[in-house]
């Protein structure tokens, strides 16, 4: 099958199995609606996305076996996305069912898209590449209805790997988020915090920060964050919050959580793209939209920052930066990402 | 915290690294960390601080008396835990054998 690959043919950037046989989110569900070809990339592998009018979403390699071209550059009709170059046509199965230069013949039998396995969850889609050695990685709350959930981004950033990283790391919030994580001049002291290793990922125990506008209700709180990373793009946090003044106790509940889920595209060895899911229990709920802005300023804060760490790719040689016991997180995280033999976008 | 800074290394006499999984030995001289050590006989280990403060060079003790200086954990959390800090831990035994 290799041979009449023409992939196989172009240089192939990411060589790990980790993360070729990993899941990947490349969308939002809904930026593939039917009857419109969407470009993607994915470890610099060039994709096109498509949706049946039925609703089924096909992630492919984006080119046509016949001569390269890019089939992005098409159209779609009646389910079957049209080659820009010669017309071919293919149908969901991604078998070509017509040559229009031999329309009374069948069409050549090697004639198919490249498919790539695909998949929709939690409102994002999911491609692997390789064959999948794991699901997509759990969000309980997502079948939880006490969740109100909300999508944010997509948001830029350079590596998706310090992206993550930075996402599960507690002491920056005083500085990248002054005055909304944390306050600038009271940074919390963090506390010893424990982290487990199982077949699921890394989690730590609870860690507790103070922060002033802490979810998108705007009280201060007092949170304490549990923090998971559950593949080595994917990760995800639950905090308990605790409403800072005792006489304001009454705007929340004991039970008040905030949760974000987040995937890394890695378009790039330097270039990703953040997409999360926040669930909260909060009651009233706040708004799409007041969650969605608080989210689009906490990110822009991040990746102003996280995209200027040098080297852009992360070392994951602990030796190679320089570590305190309050970043057990994230050394837990690089050390197992090496144990994972992941050496795309890393030094 | 309760969590002092590191004790400053203490004159401890020579000692030696019987390193359990790979059968070897190594010498810890004076005034040399058990990470110099290692470093010098070019065992890859995982360091970053080189001070006791970040943890990234744990490792497990089968056995032997080691010296703890690093402010990451208290010496009863590493008696449980047979863990010690190759870049700060000195030894009170001749020989110290780690999980290596």
């Amino acid at each position: 099958m290799s041979n009449v690959n023409p992939v196989s043919l172009l240089p192939q950037a990411c060589q790990d199995p980790v993360l070729l046989n990993d899941w990947h989110v490349v969308a939002a569900s809904g930026d593939i609606v039917p009857g419109r070809l969407v470009a993607l990339t994915l470890l610099e592998r060039e994709l096109v996305g498509w949706r049946e009018e039925g609703g089924a979403v096909h992630v492919w390699e984006d080119l046509c076996i016949h001569r390269g071209a890019r089939l992005s550059k098409g159209f779609i009709r009646n389910d079957r996305v049209i080659c820009p170059y010669h017309g071919w046509n293919y149908d969901g199965s991604a078998r070509c069912v017509l040559m229009p230069a031999a329309p009374s013949e069948p069409p050549l039998k090697r004639a198919r898209a490249i498919a790539h396995q695909t998949c929709e969850k939690y409102g994002l889609v999911w491609v692997c590449l390789g064959t999948p050695e794991r699901d997509v990685p759990e969000f309980p709350e997502w079948t939880d209805d006490a969740y109100k959930k909300v999508l944010c981004g997509p948001y830029r950033f350079r590596s998706g790997f310090r992206a993550v990283e930075n996402f599960v790391d507690p002491t920056h919030f005083p500085f990248v988020h002054a005055g909304v994580n944390g306050i600038l001049d009271e940074p919390d002291p963090i506390a010893p915090y424990e982290v487990r290793e199982s077949p699921t990922g890394l989690s730590t125990s609870e860690i507790r920060v103070t922060q002033p506008f802490g979810d998108p209700r705007n009280i201060p709180v007092i949170a304490y964050y549990a923090y998971q990373c559950l593949r080595p793009l994917v990760a995800y946090f639950k905090k308990r919050v605790v409403i800072a003044d005792p006489e304001r106790a009454a705007e929340g509940n004991p039970e008040d959580r905030f949760c974000t889920f987040l995937a890394a595209q890695p378009v790039s060895p330097v270039e990703s793209i953040v997409r999360i899911v926040c669930a909260m229990n909060f009651s009233p709920p706040p708004s799409d939209e007041e969650v969605r802005l608080r989210q689009d300023l906490v990110y822009a804060q991040d990746s102003a920052i996280v995209d200027t760490q040098r080297p852009e790719r992360i070392p994951l040689e602990l030796r190679h930066e320089l570590h305190h016991r309050t970043d057990l997180l994230s050394q837990k995280y690089r050390t197992w990402l090496r144990q994972m033999g992941i050496t795309y976008g890393t030094v | 915290m309760g969590r002092s800074e590191p004790e400053a290394a203490l004159p401890l006499a020579e000692f030696t690294v019987v390193l359990a999984k790979s059968r070897t030995e190594v010498r810890v001289r004076e005034g040399q960390t058990i990470l110099d050590a290692l470093r010098d006989a070019r065992v890859d280990v995982s360091y970053s601080c080189e001070q006791g403060v970040c943890g990234a060079c744990e490792v497990r003790y089968v056995s032997g008396d080691p010296v703890h200086r690093d402010i990451v954990r208290t010496p009863a959390e590493h008696d449980q835990l047979s863990t010690l800090m190759i870049c700060c831990a000195g030894s009170r035994s001749k020989q110290l054998t780690l999980d290596l």
